[in-house]
């Protein structure tokens, strides 16, 4: 009993310390609480984009989380409106400025590490100002690099707490394109006490972009948040393949796999929609779908080399509700779509690339009245 | 027991220092009115098009919009589109029996559009699109067509080609008095001339052909259309050349189709050489 007693003791404890406590000299106040940093904070920001007289205004969300890392780092981590991931910052903090350690950018799955020229990135002793460079090489068409130079900070007030603000002109230019002008922007950057960033202002032009901060949460909330179990539309996953097609797999990573409707000419059975109905018309077995009434949509890929695969079905009433086709009508339809070698892949620019085709028969009354779209 | 007790009484203390030890942490949340929730709901919609329709952060972003403001139609209708445009019927048709509920007038013909091109539903889109009548007074254009010019496909559809003829011809004669013939979309005479084949009526239906070359010269399906009544009418010259011309065209895509679907009575290669083989064995 006095074991266990001494157990919870030390459980008490350990409790009551912070895990990694913050040890970085001079601290601003302006960044979220110590404990708050040791085990995450996540800020959500909602973004307005204001476009300018007669435009429409549009809208955003961004996550950022903040947390302290081994080494006395502070890793800031941005998430899209999904919870994707979108950049990450570490951050050490000495001689009253935020230095840029280093930073990762996600682009289309790959993860680009970006290159730091000036890695001074927030300054609050104002008689040594910022200045930062960084170039992301997203692709030979794309060499980004944003240089920013801090012209002032000033004390602020807000929501009954003390803040601080930043203000940058920033420029962005491509560097991968010889005629690419910068694009200048004057942004405005606001922390408040016991908070971290709570707003930002873009202005460029006429444009102006508005960030605002909307809720704080725990880190571990925004990872139960961020297991949505969404994906996107239609993605099939092979796992659940109804074929036994085997090894088939797309060209490029499954996320750079196209709708058909962005291919030109469309991704689809060679020969046509025309031919295709001859065929299954000549082959089906109508004693199989007699009095039968509903749409049966086979969704595949079809690869860049015009291989079909990963074969998922929908199935629903004309009234567009759930129903189910028997096991032999599903096999029946899915066999000529699978046996025959006869697709031609869509096409981006004259290249050939894998994308999501789907085909729809439609019976009415035991007749297959329709193949689509 | 006593010592029962006190093991209870000791846990019940340490549970008190965890539960006083633990930092009381105050999260930041900013709430919003109705207005402003309103004025972010119409931003995300805005701005979801900046990712890709129907991604996880466009699907999420749409989300919220609709939690902000659920009497946004256009979020709505927006959350289904990715669902249309992919196969998904039950998903598509709850998301926009969501958006008519709201607003009917801008919705139904929408999703009657939707029903004839995606789903070939000619009865629920006649439905749609006669609903929308009662709610108007003026001829709608859900998407830029004219209901009346659906209706006639929906009848085309349907067999019911006196009422296909009747509902192109009044879209025809609107838009001739409104505007003149020239504003007519080319496809009412091609579909008009197909139906009145049809029914037949191949004086009828070669004069919409021809109107439809008057306006548009370039479309392999009125040549292809026409080389048949040539068939019929024993003109085995005109046959050939209109079927030349609508080989040719259609090989240089020049063919009446639309993004996503394929068109009622839409014309295939197939087709044509069909056409012109029963042409050349014609004597």
């Amino acid at each position: 009993m006095r074991y266990l007693f001494s157990v919870l003791i030390l459980l008490v404890i350990s409790a009551c310390s912070n895990p990694k406590s913050f040890s970085i000299n001079e601290k601003p106040t302006w960044l979220p609480s110590e404990s708050k940093l040791s085990q995450g904070v996540v800020s959500k920001f909602y973004k307005a984009d204001i476009r300018g007289e007669g435009k429409r205004d549009a809208g955003d969300i961004s996550y950022r989380s903040y947390q302290l890392i081994d080494d006395n780092l502070l890793e800031v981590t941005s998430y899209n409106a999904g919870y994707q991931l979108e950049s990450k910052s570490t951050f050490k903090i000495e001689n009253q400025q935020m230095i840029l350690q280093s930073q990762l950018v996600q682009n289309a799955g790959d993860t680009i590490e970006a290159i730091i020229s000036n890695s001074s990135y927030y300054s609050w002793d104002p008689s040594n100002l910022a200045n930062s460079s960084i170039t992301v090489n997203y692709n030979e068409k794309a060499k980004y690099q944003t240089k920013s130079q801090q012209l002032r900070v000033f004390d602020i007030e807000a929501l009954n707490k003390t803040g601080v603000s930043f203000e940058f002109n920033v420029s962005s230019q491509n560097l991968a394109n010889e005629t690419s002008q910068p694009r200048t922007s004057l942004v405005t950057t606001t922390f408040l006490e016991g908070i971290g960033l709570f707003a930002e202002e873009v202005i460029s032009g006429e444009r102006k972009l508005q960030v605002e901060l909307i809720e704080q949460f725990s880190l571990s909330e925004f990872q139960q948040r961020s297991n949505h179990g969404l994906t996107r539309v239609a993605n099939i996953n092979p796992d659940q393949k109804i074929d036994t097609i085997s090894g088939f797999s797309p060209c490029l990573k499954p996320q750079r796999i196209l709708d058909y409707y962005n291919t030109t000419p469309y991704a689809q059975y060679t020969g046509g929609n025309f031919k295709l109905q001859e065929y299954i018309k000549s082959n089906l077995d109508k004693t199989l779908f007699q009095n039968e009434s509903g749409y049966l949509v086979y969704r595949f890929v079809v690869n860049c080399n015009g291989k079909a695969g990963w074969f998922v079905t929908e199935q629903y009433d004309l009234d567009y509700q759930p129903k189910d086709f028997s096991q032999d009508q599903v096999d029946h339809l899915l066999k000529p779509l699978v046996s025959v070698d006869s697709w031609t892949p869509g096409l981006i620019n004259g290249t050939a690339r894998d994308s999501y085709v789907y085909i729809t028969f439609k019976f009415k009354d035991g007749e297959l009245i329709e193949i689509l779209p | 027991m006593v010592s029962s007790l006190k093991f209870y009484l000791n846990i019940l203390f340490v549970a008190s220092i965890f539960l006083s030890c633990s930092p009381e942490e105050e999260w930041y949340k900013r709430e919003l009115n109705s207005s402003q929730q309103m004025i972010w709901a119409d931003r995300f919609f805005n701005g979801s098009g900046k990712y890709y329709q129907g991604t996880v952060p466009e699907q999420l972003l749409l989300a919220e919009a609709a939690q902000m403001d659920p009497e946004n139609s256009k979020v709505l209708r927006e959350q289904g589109v990715a669902w249309l445009k992919r196969g998904f019927g039950i998903q598509m048709h709850d998301h926009f029996e969501k958006a008519i509920k709201v607003d009917p007038v801008a919705w139904q013909g929408y999703r009657g559009y939707n029903y004839l091109y995606f789903y070939r539903d000619y009865e629920r889109a006649l439905a749609d699109f006669n609903a929308l009548d009662t709610l108007t007074s003026d001829t709608d254009y859900p998407q830029g067509q004219s209901v009346d010019y659906m209706r006639g496909l929906c009848y085309l559809g349907l067999n019911n080609y006196g009422k296909s003829i009747e509902y192109f011809t009044k879209y025809i004669n609107e838009v001739t008095a409104e505007d003149g013939e020239s504003w007519v979309d080319v496809y009412a005479f091609l579909y008009r001339g197909i139906v009145y084949a049809k029914l037949g009526d191949f004086k009828n239906a070669r004069i919409d052909f021809e109107k439809g070359i008057k306006y548009y010269k370039d479309l392999a399906d009125f040549y292809y259309h026409l080389a048949a009544l040539d068939i019929v009418e024993n003109n085995k010259s005109s046959a050939i050349k209109n079927v030349e011309i609508a080989l040719d065209l259609y090989e240089k895509g020049y063919y009446h189709q639309r993004s996503y679907v394929t068109v009622q009575e839409q014309l295939h290669s197939n087709l044509i050489n069909l056409l012109k083989d029963q042409i050349n064995q014609t004597p």
